[in-house]
């Protein structure tokens, strides 16, 4: 290979930061041609059943903080915006966090695996509102 | 602008030292972690000098009384913002009246014992000597040459900071650059001017040894514990220059290995020194824990700066892109 899987997070970043839409490189008898998706938000898909948090960047996925111990477990109650993951795209590392209020219902991805934009990570269950909640936000 | 809510914690202003001032016996003083200041600044877009607050003894706590983007590196404090956990080695950004708690280093992956605080910009107070550093023995430099305290009230140099975005962090090097030996923290050491007059018996021994950090242990230097080292014969010698890194052999043989508040010149003989690429590893061993040292020659030691020096650069650019997003470098 030209570049290792992950120096090609990194090229992926620098792209991104860059505002470089395709590239390619060759050397020898190999050659590498990278094109980036449309830009991928942190999605939530709330179609049917739960919801999903899926991966923003490209990178590995962590679950909490590398640096720290792991203390999410399925049903932990997650609260809006709270961060619950990182993705480490060599020394860089992104938020990976709860887009509302809920439940950790599932871990999708094994922490310490490779993602790609818009790998789904985890699924929660979101909370739903109270009801004098809800009015206030009608209102 | 933040305001110091603890009464008195040890924690100082620092940049990364008082460089070029040894010659009229000015110790270099700066962050006992300059990798942990550095990194805190870059998560900022500051320059990765700009002089940021040392934490060493905890919980410490102050109050933004402005809005403030801030970052935290260092030991990992389970910090809070008004209650909210913060994650370690991260950009955050803090409304006013916000109060941030750095409580005791957790005992995670990685024990440490200093933590960080940068502003954007560096904290603003004046250079003296070319520093902006806290110099202790001397009572100049920092926040009126002396350790912070409760009511202290420090700015921000850039306060209105348009390019600092927070929600990103960086991975500790503690993880990135670890250097273990036998699950002992360890430091790579030069061979100093004394060391052939040591016998073999103790130059073996101080490389194989686990060194105990006693609690006579701070910012001037880390008295270490373990079986006295022994000359061939008794060494006298002058006072002559030294330097943060330099470990000495008093005559109980027990080492001192002289850190940023250090003496500029001391009179016992060196069996080594800490190469710089490492010192950060010294300022985040607590005292209680030990310590290993693994010989290195001067390439090595040259190599190891290397590595640092690009660690840092690519930090640089990736934390850069996360400031910049392409759509705000357009308009």
């Amino acid at each position: 290979m030209i570049l290792a899987t992950n120096d090609i997070a990194e090229l992926i970043e620098h792209m991104r930061g860059l505002g470089v839409a395709e590239i390619e490189i060759a050397g020898g008898d190999e050659m590498l041609r990278v094109a980036l998706p449309e830009a991928v938000e942190q999605s939530v898909r709330t179609a049917s059943g739960p919801a999903i948090i899926a991966a923003a960047a490209c990178g590995i996925f962590f679950l909490g903080h590398p640096a720290r111990e792991v203390t999410l477990s399925i049903g932990t109650r997650l609260e809006a915006g709270e961060v619950v993951g990182v993705i480490a795209t060599g020394p860089l590392l992104r938020p990976v966090s709860a887009p509302a209020a809920g439940t950790l219902t599932r871990v999708l991805c094994e922490p310490g695996q490779r993602v790609d934009f818009g790998t789904p990570l985890l699924a929660f269950a979101p909370l739903d509102p109270p009801p004098d909640l809800r009015k206030r936000k009608d209102a | 602008m933040i305001e110091i809510l603890s009464a008195s914690a040890l924690a100082t202003v620092q940049d990364l030292g008082r460089t070029g001032a040894l010659q009229w016996g000015v110790g270099t003083s700066g962050a006992m972690d300059p990798l942990a200041l550095a990194a805190g600044n870059l998560l900022l877009g500051n320059d990765e000098g700009a002089a940021a607050i040392e934490v060493p003894v905890f919980p410490f706590e102050l109050r933004f009384t402005e809005d403030c983007a801030f970052a935290l590196t260092g030991a990992d404090c389970a910090a809070r913002l008004d209650g909210l956990p913060l994650l370690p080695w991260w950009a955050h950004q803090a409304r006013a009246g916000q109060t941030l708690q750095l409580g005791v280093p957790l005992q995670g992956r990685w024990r440490a014992s200093r933590a960080y605080l940068c502003l954007p910009g560096g904290v603003d107070v004046p250079q003296v000597l070319g520093s902006r550093s806290t110099q202790l023995r001397g009572a100049f430099g920092g926040h009126e040459g002396r350790a912070l305290r409760r009511g202290d009230r420090l700015r921000a140099a850039a306060t209105n900071h348009k390019n600092s975005a927070s929600g990103f962090g960086l991975v500790p090097p503690a993880l990135a650059l670890p250097l273990q030996v036998d699950g002992v923290a360890a430091m790579r050491v030069l061979p100093a001017a004394e060391y052939p007059l040591f016998t073999p018996e103790a130059q073996q021994a101080f490389w194989r040894d686990e060194w105990k950090i006693t609690s006579q242990s701070d910012r001037y230097g880390y008295r270490l514990a373990g079986t006295p080292l022994e000359a061939k014969t008794a060494i006298e010698m002058r006072s002559h220059g030294i330097v943060p890194g330099v470990i000495q052999v008093p005559p109980s043989g027990e080492p001192i290995i002289q850190l940023a508040d250090g003496n500029s010149a001391g009179g016992y003989p060196k069996i080594g020194v800490v190469i710089e690429a490492d010192l950060w590893r010294i300022a985040q061993a607590a005292p209680g824990n030990v310590l290993r040292f693994v010989s290195c020659t001067l390439e090595e030691a040259h190599a190891a700066e290397r590595e640092i020096v690009s660690y840092l650069l690519r930090l640089r650019r990736l934390a850069d892109y996360c400031r910049f997003p392409v759509s705000e470098q357009a308009a």
